[in-house]
């Protein structure tokens, strides 16, 4: 075999395995750390106990909900309920993420690791807000409050489809 | 026969059965301008009401239902069930999660405009449509007690300028009897349009409202009457609002906060995010939205089931008048092309009409429309409604070839003669 089949043929194997623009599928256990237990939450403590006088800084700090670092800049593709936050009359282009929609009150609130903040890369024409999605992007998972960006999941440069079930 | 010769032969044949054809032109020109008006109406309403607000994070106000919320607070539209205290929207306000807060106060209007308490902080921190902050045309908020800031609409039906007094009534009607006639307000600053209820609002200092209450508190004007002097020598520190919207810090807190005013042991309150309670709002409405597209469609094939009827009924009289025509040199497909092409004509001149009728109501409903929170200009004859206008057009196109094609062959049948 001389030397251009073999390239040829070389690269007729690499290829798909280069093709590494795919979008990991994650679960929404997978936005929780292994090991960490949720704690449920203190809700009464929230207001009480606080006096009005400028902002408040000296109240303990409410741990927020731990998250995974490495899925840090990660593509990754997440089903879950659009609840819109940046929107207009015909399209919503940044929404935050969650596991279920219109859930009972016997439960609280999903914790901060089960809450992706989404930035759509093109503003997603608004059909029907209860519908499911998929949405996949890049995920960054932020530890704490910087200057420029809140602690939490966030993903960016994002794009959404019909969930089929 | 060329084409033109065939088109002045159809048009002179429908002015020969002229009252029929103004009828059916009629029929034709009412359902397109219901069926333009119907998808207008319904794009802008959502377009409207979605633009109203926005990068407001929450909106809390006393208990009741998250639809009823919105639009008492946001649209003005409906009444609020009850007041919040002021002490709970001070401990909420300043909780470390908060980044802004505008608390707001109805329950006052004037000449039919409703009127709104609120602070500085209104002026700052509202947005609508993309993020858009208020401009103010003329003027400055409100710095004094007795000083009122009003909206593009409001100034431009009132024509008021700065400087001008407003008397307010007590509630939603403005009538003399129930008028706060001693403390006039002087106007400060008109802002710029938004196409949003604040251009129907007349915006009031919270400590405004308080002191135009000051000797109502029994639920009608007391006895000893307060002067408007006196009321500021009181103490006007708010005690209750209507409502408030609350910006956070984070929007990952969102449910956090949400929940724990909902919660809240001292005060039974709601807190809403608007973007859900805007989609709750059209899951609602959505169903008669549809309804109504669905019946201005129906109105327009009743239209041109109507204008085949009239054409194809008038066929049995115009066959003499065919075989003259074919005994002319007109062939048999030009026949076709006759009698379809009346329907396009018909439907032609029945679009315009209808498009016209449609422009002339939007210039004439402009104040109704906003009474109710619409603001639809004269430019939302768009694309889309072109788009509409060409189908119902082409529609007709088809539907024409139907009494087209039976005169084809029905010419080819009777040939020169008619066997009546």
């Amino acid at each position: 075999m001389n030397t251009p089949r073999i390239l040829l043929i070389l690269m007729l194997v690499i290829s798909p395995l280069a093709h590494s623009d795919k979008y990991k599928e994650v679960s929404w256990d997978d936005l929780m750390p292994k090991g960490w237990i949720p704690v449920v939450p203190d809700e009464p403590e929230f207001f009480e106990g606080e006096t009005y006088d400028g902002r408040f800084e000296t109240l303990p700090k409410i741990e927020m909900a731990p998250i995974v670092k490495s899925l840090n800049k990660q593509k990754i593709k997440l089903p879950g309920y659009m609840i819109p936050i940046k929107f207009n009359a015909s399209s919503v282009s940044e929404f935050l993420l969650v596991p279920y929609m219109g859930a009972c009150v016997h439960t609280p609130p999903p914790p901060e690791n089960q809450i992706v903040y989404v930035s759509l890369k093109k503003p997603m024409v608004t059909q029907d807000l209860w519908a499911p999605v998929w949405v996949s992007g890049i995920m960054k998972a932020q530890v704490s409050m910087t200057k420029f960006a809140t602690a939490g999941y966030h993903m960016t440069e994002a794009a959404t489809e019909i969930y089929d079930y | 026969m060329n084409l033109l010769l065939l088109l002045k032969l159809t048009l002179k044949s429908i002015l020969n059965r002229r009252f029929t054809s103004y009828l059916t032109l009629f029929s034709i020109c009412i359902s397109v301008f219901l069926l333009l008006g119907v998808d207008t109406v319904r794009k802008e309403a959502k377009h409207s009401f979605t633009n109203t607000i926005s990068g407001t994070d929450l909106l809390v106000g006393a208990r009741s239902g998250s639809v009823q919320l919105l639009l008492y607070s946001v649209f003005r539209i409906g009444n609020a069930t009850n007041n919040i205290g002021w002490d709970s929207y001070e401990k909420i306000s300043s909780h470390r999660s908060v980044a802004w807060s505008i608390p707001i106060s109805l329950g006052d209007s004037h000449k039919g405009f409703r009127v709104m308490g609120t602070t500085e902080a209104y002026f700052q921190h509202y947005r609508f449509a993309d993020e858009q902050a208020l401009r103010f045309k003329v003027g400055k908020p409100f710095s004094a007690v007795y000083d009122t800031v009003i909206g593009a609409d409001v100034a431009e039906k009132l024509g008021y300028q700065l400087g001008d007094e407003l008397t307010l009534a007590h509630g939603v009607y403005d009538t003399d009897f129930a008028r706060h006639d001693d403390k006039p307000f002087v106007l400060v600053g008109i802002l710029e349009r938004t196409g949003t209820p604040v251009d129907r609002t007349i915006h009031v200092s919270l400590q405004g409202i308080e002191a135009l209450h000051v000797d109502w508190k029994t639920g009608t004007r007391s006895r000893e009457a307060v002067s408007a002097q006196q009321a500021l020598e009181q103490d006007l520190q708010p005690t209750q609002i209507t409502a408030f919207m609350l910006g956070l810090n984070s929007k990952m807190e969102i449910f956090r906060v949400q929940r724990a005013i909902n919660n809240y042991k001292k005060e039974p309150m709601l807190a809403v995010l608007p973007g859900l309670a805007l989609g709750e709002l059209w899951q609602l409405i959505g169903v008669a939205e549809k309804a109504l597209l669905i019946i201005a469609v129906f109105v327009l094939l009743n239209s041109f089931v109507g204008l085949l009827t009239v054409i194809l009924t008038s066929l049995n009289e115009r066959r003499r008048e065919i075989a003259i025509l074919r005994s002319l040199g007109c062939r048999p497909n030009q026949i076709f092309i006759l009698l379809a092409s009346e329907s396009l004509l018909f439907a032609i001149v029945g679009c315009i009409l209808g498009v016209l009728l449609f422009l002339i109501a939007i210039v004439v409903s402009q104040s109704v429309l906003q009474g109710y929170g619409l603001h639809i200009p004269l430019s939302s004859f768009g694309p889309d409604q072109l788009k509409l206008v060409a189908a119902v057009i082409g529609m007709s196109f088809l539907l024409g070839s139907i009494p087209g094609y039976r005169a084809y062959k029905q010419s080819l049948a009777d040939g020169m003669s008619i066997k009546l």
